[in-house]
């Protein structure tokens, strides 16, 4: 289901409707992850951080013990759909550590498998949106990384 | 009639379907949850027998869906270690490293299983006819010495073209490579018990594909892969169908022209590195002993003086053998094989005459040969021929015309990244092979020997199994004299091969067919040279071979839309053209992986849309009614099973659906989240039924023997895969680098033993059963 999910938001992410004005920017953001594992995590650790070319989250996933770093480079400094199929430079990781070894969650033009995302971008002056994105989970050798390949994060911010 | 030429495709968006058909299909989850109840899988090999027709068929699409789709999944192929352990390990270029199954399992598995039953059919088996009485190498019919000398002349040219020569090729050696068996004609089937010895007493060294010490690593191994003589069938008579086809020479000869062109891509220098070009005036002394041409590599820099044939050294000997072979295997069919009255074998009077050959002609066609084989001197058993039977079978016709596409491919100079390259034309420029005016005018080369397999392979496919009425393909003709008496049914296999082989011959005779192009979109067709000489078809006096040729291929597309399929995405085992109805009602998996197959064949062909939306349809069928998401194991009939057999041909339909999918769909625009479902189920495909590894736990480890699937006397037999070697990391020695190491029946773990323990060459098992036993 966690797909089926991901791809409503990529159609949505595809619609040439104007979006809403976006409200008030939330005092936290909220991140969700399904796959592997679940976890939501909500707070101002969570939201991300411009600085007029780059959308960049650094944000701590309690499960992995382990910080997932974001960083998609933006054509503008301002609101519209993006996605890994219009954005050329992006990525995303985070890894956790094994006794052996661990767990690679990964992303991005750079990477293989690429994985996806789509951002709705609301508002950048707060920075206000959606972004949904499906990482590869990559096992190293002597490690155990679950049953599922991949692992959906979505962000609210 | 005017010249019908065929759409141009445009494949802008080949994902560009409703989103429905994007997500994973079907009512399963896009990747299954993880099991709470894990069934345990075990397997029995139900027939060792090596069945070559199909085996060459699966050999093929496995090479397909080996590097080139792992290359469209995105890998970077110099990221693979074949000999590094723990084995499956895929190093990004920039150091992340990770258990990549998917990649590892099509980049190396995959691909290089499919090369060694192609190997040991041309040089390491015995399992067909010595090439020694080759009508072309040995045209008089020496015998004893006098044969050897002349085959043994070719084999050192090769080596010296190729700088094997004095390295791997020797000259104290009967045919320089020891214990080399080079075959003309394959046999139909044969069992394939070999005892390979285990000894490593000649340091034979294997750093990269197939030569050994190229980049100064040291990795022992069995000296079985420098040494082919324990490589030949135990008690050959006793092992070997005496019997020569159309279809497994065909298809061996497809597998053959898809390796061929890979090791005519690039020429290499004294240092084995690769040469990309020499100067154009340089191209004729390629090859030849003791050059100093300066090439230039991919990137333009001088490579080390020297420039020699192919890839490699052994490659570059490998390909010329192979294509000795395939020019021999044709000249026997055209001039010795084929039968005008289906009681003798008198072939065509002339190479002029088959290239031809019409519809006006008598009919002239390609029987099953028996072989009879007598001691002789030379120490390889002189064959000799008649017809065994005088019936004809479509798949077999369909060997011939994608074996000899290829072939007349890698020589045709109009094709300017096949036969027009200058690695393929250092090989045809009258050293080793004669060159060719390339006109279809029926000289002793290659180039028209394809041309003339091809014209009287497509012409009797026409006149013998095409229904006069519907222009319909059927599967079986007996024949009563000269008069062709059709069966009624077509299988849908017969019918994908049939779109496949059609479009692979257009593709070739109009300079577009590349390697692994299979998923690339055709363009229009003008002219090609076999349309310079007419056909003579019945009404139609002015049609030309290709436009014949397009028709066929569009009727039989159009079959497998409009009644071996429907829009729910059912599929159909076969057609009865006399009940104008499925062959039956049966709901099976081959059915709907050929489908996929021929339709997505189709829309490359023609670029409508409908063929590749009705793949899409009978691929969400698939997914849905036979994926075993429990098991996680596709199934033959609607799933779930307990017992699930494979055998090559239905492994290379399945696979091949799930490659094309990846490729025209997953790997497109808006395909993105296709690509984790497909890379985990061939991921899965790969590692269970060809390995025969379950992994039960999910971990990507392979607990070991546990998770292997057939424990026989300790030891791991593999899965439809029976055996491997040091292609695909199988060494014999435990080191991963530097010198030797204790003795291993299976190195890597991985549950394929190495040959010497299976007492089996690596190659496909005929037939496997998993057995699904749930908690």
């Amino acid at each position: 289901m966690k797909l089926a999910v991901t791809l409503v938001l990529v159609g949505c992410a595809g619609h040439a409707t104007v979006p809403p004005a976006p409200d008030a920017p939330p005092a936290g953001c909220t991140a969700a992850f399904t796959g592997n594992f679940a976890e939501t995590d909500d707070s101002p650790a969570g939201c991300p951080t411009f600085d007029g070319s780059t959308l960049a989250f650094a944000m701590q996933v309690g499960t992995l013990a382990a910080e997932l770093d974001v960083s998609i480079a933006l054509p503008a400094a301002m609101p519209g759909d993006f996605s890994s199929e219009t954005i050329a430079t992006w990525s995303a990781m985070a890894f956790q550590r094994e006794t052996n070894g661990g767990c690679i969650y990964r992303a991005g033009n750079a990477a293989t498998p690429e994985g996806s995302f789509t951002l709705a971008l609301d508002a950048i002056a707060p920075l206000h949106g959606t972004l949904a994105m499906s990482l590869s989970i990559l096992t190293e050798p002597g490690s155990t990384c679950g049953q599922q390949d991949t692992e959906d994060v979505t962000f609210s911010f | 009639m005017a010249k019908e030429a065929f759409r141009i495709v445009v494949l802008a968006c080949a994902a560009c379907h409703s989103p429905a058909a994007m997500a994973p299909p079907g009512d399963a989850p896009a990747i299954p949850d993880a099991p709470q109840l894990v069934p345990t899988i075990t397997a029995t090999v139900n027939s060792t027998m090596f069945v070559t027709r199909e085996h060459m068929l699966a050999a093929a699409e496995m090479q397909i869906s080996g590097e080139p789709l792992a290359t469209a999944m995105g890998r970077v192929l110099g990221g693979y270690s074949r000999d590094v352990l723990p084995t499956d390990i895929y190093t990004e270029p920039d150091g992340v490293y990770w258990v990549d199954l998917a990649g590892f399992s099509t980049a190396v598995e995959s691909y290089e299983y499919s090369k060694q039953p192609m190997n040991g059919l041309a040089f390491e088996l015995a399992a067909g006819t010595s090439l020694v009485f080759g009508p072309v190498v040995n045209p008089s019919g020496a015998t004893g010495s006098d044969a050897i000398a002349a085959l043994a002349a070719i084999t050192t040219r090769a080596g010296q073209e190729s700088n094997a020569y004095g390295t791997w090729v020797l000259a104290g050696e009967q045919l320089g490579w020891p214990g080399f068996w080079p075959t003309t004609h394959v046999f139909s089937s044969f069992d394939p018990a070999i005892d390979p010895t285990s000894t490593a007493n000649l340091n034979c060294i294997i750093s990269s594909d197939d030569s050994p010490s190229d980049l100064g690593e040291l990795l022992v191994v069995g000296d079985y892969e420098c040494d082919a003589s324990t490589l030949h069938l135990r008690d050959r008579a006793s092992q070997i169908t005496s019997v020569v086809t159309p279809g497994a020479d065909g298809f061996a000869a497809w597998k053959s022209n898809l390796w061929v062109m890979n090791y005519l891509e690039i020429m290499h220098d004294s240092t084995g590195a690769a040469v990309a070009s020499v100067d154009e005036a340089d191209l004729a002394s390629v090859g030849a002993s003791g050059n100093a041409i300066v090439g230039v590599d991919a990137t333009g820099a001088p490579t080390a003086a020297g420039t020699y044939l192919g890839s490699s050294q052994i490659e570059g000997f490998q390909a010329a053998m192979l294509l000795v072979e395939l020019d021999n295997r044709a000249e026997d069919w055209l001039a010795h094989f084929a039968t005008t009255d289906g009681t003798t074998l008198t072939g065509f009077s002339s190479g002029s005459a088959a290239v031809a050959y019409s519809y006006a002609d008598p009919l002239a066609w390609f029987p099953s040969i028996a072989v009879t084989e007598t001691a002789d001197a030379s120490g390889f058993p002189r064959p000799s021929y008649a017809l065994a039977s005088p019936d004809s079978e479509l798949l077999d016709l369909l060997g011939i015309v994608l074996g000899y596409s290829g072939t007349y491919a890698l020589t045709d100079t109009a094709n300017p990244d096949v036969g027009g390259a200058q690695p393929a034309r250092a090989y045809f420029d009258g050293d080793p092979f004669p060159a060719d005016d390339q006109l279809a005018d029926g000289e002793p080369t290659l180039h028209d020997r394809a041309l003339a397999m091809l014209r009287v392979a497509l012409i009797d496919l026409d006149r013998m199994h095409a229904d006069p009425a519907s222009d319909l393909l059927v599967d079986h003709v007996t024949m009563a004299g000269a008069t062709p008496n059709r069966g009624t049914t077509v299988a849908t296999a017969s019918v994908a091969y049939a779109v496949i082989a059609l479009r692979g011959a257009i593709r070739a005779l109009s300079a577009q067919l590349e390697l692994y192009s299979n998923n690339t979109p055709d363009t229009a067709v003008s002219s090609t040279p076999l349309d310079a000489l007419p056909i003579d078809f019945p009404g139609d006096a002015s049609l030309a071979f290709s436009d014949r040729v397009g028709q066929l291929m569009r009727t039989q597309a159009e079959l497998l839309l409009d009644h071996l399929t429907d829009a729910t995405g059912r599929a159909y085992d076969g057609w009865d053209l006399a009940a104008g109805a499925p062959t039956d009602t049966d709901d099976t998996l081959d059915a709907h992986t050929a489908a996929i197959r021929g339709l997505f064949a189709a829309y490359l062909a023609t670029g409508d849309v409908r063929y590749r939306d009705r793949a899409l349809a009978v691929f969400d069928r698939v997914q849905a009614v036979f994926y075993d998401a429990q098991a996680r194991i596709y199934t033959p009939s609607p799933a779930p099973q307990d017992d699930v057999e494979y055998t090559p041909l239905r492994f290379a339909l399945l696979q091949s659906a799930l490659r094309d999918m990846y490729e025209l769909v997953a790997a497109q625009p808006g395909g993105e989240a296709l690509e984790p479902v497909l890379e985990d189920r061939l991921a899965r495909l790969n590692k269970l039924v060809l390995n025969g590894w379950d992994d039960r736990d999910g971990d990507k480890q392979v607990e070991w023997p546990d998770e292997c699937v057939d424990v026989i006397d300790g030891l791991p037999r593999g899965g439809l895969e029976m055996a491997e070697r040091a292609l695909t990391g199988e060494l014999g020695r435990f080191k991963d680098q530097g010198g030797g190491g204790p003795p291993t029946s299976d190195r890597e773990h991985d549950c394929v033993p190495e040959i010497d323990d299976a007492h089996l060459p690596a190659a496909l098992a005929d037939s496997i059963t998993f057995h699904v036993a749930r908690p």
